[in-house]
């Protein structure tokens, strides 16, 4: 078990993490077995994890998990200090807006908002986000035009509707919008899944670069293991999920 | 962007389901506030059409018909009252002032009103407004006629022209009396009541026009064989009656024109009478005398309690209408709800996107309720649009063919109410969707199987 032990101190020697999780365990409601049963994981600020796996070994479930979309019934989910478990159903909402973005596999895009919209969308909804650009001194349409241009949307498509983008085009917008406003964690449920070869690599070049800039950790779920040596750390879930292990054995 | 500019774009991306909806609840509530329009102009048009007469004599008939024939124009009367009957009650001792009037003949579709100048004295309107002369004065000879202030317009008529009476109420006219031709003497002011659409004639020219000769001859015609000039059918050109109506020709041509002073009976038969008496709170007993009275069954109706009569038969068929455009409405309302039931399964997508970017459900409640209340609200206003759209272009119609005027003002207390109740219902009925919404994004979370 490659348990993290990878750890960074902060100044007065504390260990801080950007995911602490501990002794978790979530079944989905009208299940008895848990699908997800970790006794721990950390992530310590600024990492880029591969998370891989098994179809159904709970990648998914996991990554909701860190959003606050779900609540685990044991154990501690920790990210940034913030105790998830603990925390309400619309708590749990704001701080997703402000600390988290997330990518999806696919159709990360609302079709009837251009491109500037659907980046800025993300900061209507935080009010962090929101402080954290005007800190800056960026308007949030500036921001969003600039991570547009970075992740390589020419300017000229900037007010096009999402709905005339080819599916790599999509994507990077949909980074752009987990990137704006600098969230500490960036989630990704196979966003490459639907690119080829070449728009992958340069995907996650730019996603990687752009991380690094925010100081963003990164947790990344893919089933392409050919992209993990790209990454600091790759976590396998039949290593630390205990239900996906039983579940996997059972199976084989 | 809030969550109503969200709900907008999102409408706009599925526009043609949106505008069927928005037209469904404008129409519903075009409905609802034409009903509630037209039921307040009529009360108020026709109930300023009279004022100050306390009661309407006619022939033995309905009562509702009376006042439709006599004030309104509207319908024709069943039989005649006799010259005889109509001075015995001028003469009652009761009686301040009577106005006889005699009805059936039109002039280019106007109707025409045979009267004497005690009309021009004693009718009042509104709120006991008199007749005014925008110009000239009364008829005063057998050959004069008054014009009511939309006929003077519309056909562009001035003082000292001549007008030719048809016989009919169509605007059609089969046959002329162009023996007669009349002479302009006054044209009314505007009065906002059918009198607008009316014009005016001496009872002794239209019975010159029906062939009634009372000067020269020294005997009375026997009434079956006087043509009746409130017989409003339109004869058609091979009917016996236009050899009936030639056989009058010669006494029309000899026919001279004479002051109406010297006339002691103009005409034989009137269509009815209008009184005023010395005390108004006499007008029931009048009443009971006239309709009991033995020598001419007639019928006497007091104008106000009548109107509530016909309110009465209105307000029902008015219910009827209100309830029908209330299930135009539910009708309206169901296809909203179907509308956003269904978009609902496309966008879990859209949903699960919000809920990864911090929208909570409720946030997704509160986006489906927007929408619903957008489309209520812009179906409202269009609504609205078309039931001053339908008012622009009906007042004039309604106008000439009911001398009602149409006031186009802001709308109503009721109104509002209406309109109120409207956005409320579409606000109960966004329930459903959004609770939908709201469940679906719990249980989805952000996987969504597509
Ligand atoms: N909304 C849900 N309700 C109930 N069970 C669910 C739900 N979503 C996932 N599951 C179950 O949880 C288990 C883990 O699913 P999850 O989606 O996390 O797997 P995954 O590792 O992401 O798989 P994949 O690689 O195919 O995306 C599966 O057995 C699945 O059936
Ligand atoms: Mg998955």
């Amino acid at each position: 078990m490659a348990l993290s032990t990878d750890s960074s101190l902060t100044p007065n020697g504390a260990r801080s993490y950007s995911v602490d999780i501990r002794e978790l365990s979530f079944h989905w409601r009208g299940q008895t077995s848990p699908v997800i049963d970790i006794p721990l994981l950390q992530i310590p600020p600024a990492q880029r994890v591969f998370l891989h796996g098994p179809s159904g070994s709970g990648k998914s479930t996991l990554l909701s998990l860190l959003a606050g979309v779900h609540t685990p019934q044991h154990g501690r989910i920790e990210i940034h200090q913030h105790r998830l478990n603990e925390l309400s159903q619309s708590r749990r909402d704001r701080f997703r807006a402000d600390y988290i973005g997330y990518i999806f596999q696919q159709f990360n895009l609302l079709p009837f908002l251009d491109l500037i919209h659907n980046v800025t969308l993300a900061c209507e909804f935080s009010a962090k986000r929101r402080q954290y650009l005007a800190e800056h001194n960026k308007s949030a349409r500036d921001e969003a035009s600039r991570l547009l241009t970075r992740l390589s949307i020419a300017p000229e498509l900037h007010h096009r509707a999402a709905s005339q983008l080819s599916v790599g085009q999509q994507q990077r917008v949909a980074a752009a919008r987990a990137l704006i406003g600098a969230p500490a964690l960036v989630i990704a449920d196979e966003p490459t899944s639907a690119l080829d070869a070449d728009s992958r690599e340069d995907f996650l070049q730019l996603l990687f670069e752009e991380c690094a800039a925010t100081k963003s950790t990164l947790v990344f779920v893919s089933h392409d293991s050919t992209l993990a040596s790209m990454f600091d750390r790759s976590v396998s879930l039949l290593d630390i999920n205990r239900a996906a292990t039983a579940a996997t054995r059972g199976v084989s | 962007m809030n969550m109503l500019k969200l709900a907008w774009a999102s409408l706009l991306s599925r526009r043609a389901n949106a505008l069927l909806t928005i037209f469904a609840i404008a129409i519903s509530v075009t409905l609802l506030l034409g009903v509630e329009r037209v039921s307040q102009q009529t009360r108020t048009g026709f109930g300023n059409t009279i004022s100050g007469t306390d009661l309407i004599v006619g022939a033995r008939s309905g009562q509702v018909n009376l006042l439709l024939f006599s004030v309104f124009h509207i319908g024709n009367p069943s039989a005649n009252v006799s010259w005889q009957s109509f001075t015995h009650w001028r003469d009652h001792e009761q009686v301040t002032w009577a106005i006889p009037i005699a009805l059936g003949d039109s002039f280019r579709g106007h109707p025409v009103i045979a009267t004497d100048e005690q009309f021009f004295n004693h009718f009042q309107y509104g709120q006991r407004q008199s007749l005014q002369f925008a110009d000239g004065e009364a008829f005063s000879h057998t050959d004069h006629a008054v014009l009511g202030a939309r006929v003077a317009r519309q056909q562009n008529l001035h003082i000292g022209d001549d007008v030719i009476v048809a016989h009919g109420t169509g605007s059609v006219s089969f046959h002329h009396h162009d023996e007669d031709p009349l002479t302009v003497t006054g044209i009314l002011s505007a009065t906002g009541t059918p009198l607008d659409n009316a014009v005016f004639v001496p009872l002794a020219a239209l019975a010159a026009m029906h062939g009634e000769n009372h000067d020269e001859a020294d005997s009375e015609p026997s009434p079956a064989h006087r043509p009746s000039f409130s017989d409003q059918r339109v004869p058609a050109d091979d009917e016996p009656e236009h050899t009936h109506e030639h056989e009058h020709e010669h006494e029309h041509e000899q026919h001279d024109h004479r002051p109406l002073a010297e006339i002691a009976q103009p005409i034989d038969s009137i269509s009815a009478f209008f009184i005023g008496l010395d005390s108004q709170p006499r007008a029931i007993f009048m009443q009971r005398m006239i309709n009991t009275w033995g020598q001419e069954p007639l019928t006497a109706i007091m104008p106000g309690a009548t109107l509530q009569e016909l309110w009465r038969t209105l307000n029902m068929f008015e219910r009827t209408l209100a309830i029908v455009s209330g299930f135009v409405l539910l009708t309206g309302l169901i296809g909203m709800l179907a509308t956003l039931l269904a978009s609902l399964q496309e966008r879990r997508r859209e949903m699960a996107v919000l809920r990864s970017l911090g929208a909570g459900p409720k946030t997704i409640f509160g986006l489906l309720v927007s929408e619903a209340l957008l489309l209520t609200l812009i179906g409202i206003a269009v609504g609205l649009g078309l039931l001053y759209a339908a008012m622009l272009v009906m007042a004039p119609w309604v106008e000439t063919q009911f001398g009602v005027v149409i006031h186009i003002g802001a709308p109503s207390m009721v109104e509002w109410r209406r309109m109120g109740i409207v956005l409320l219902a579409g606000l109960i009925v966004s329930f459903v969707p959004a609770w939908r919404a709201y469940r679906n994004s719990l249980a989805d979370g952000l996987t969504i199987k597509v």
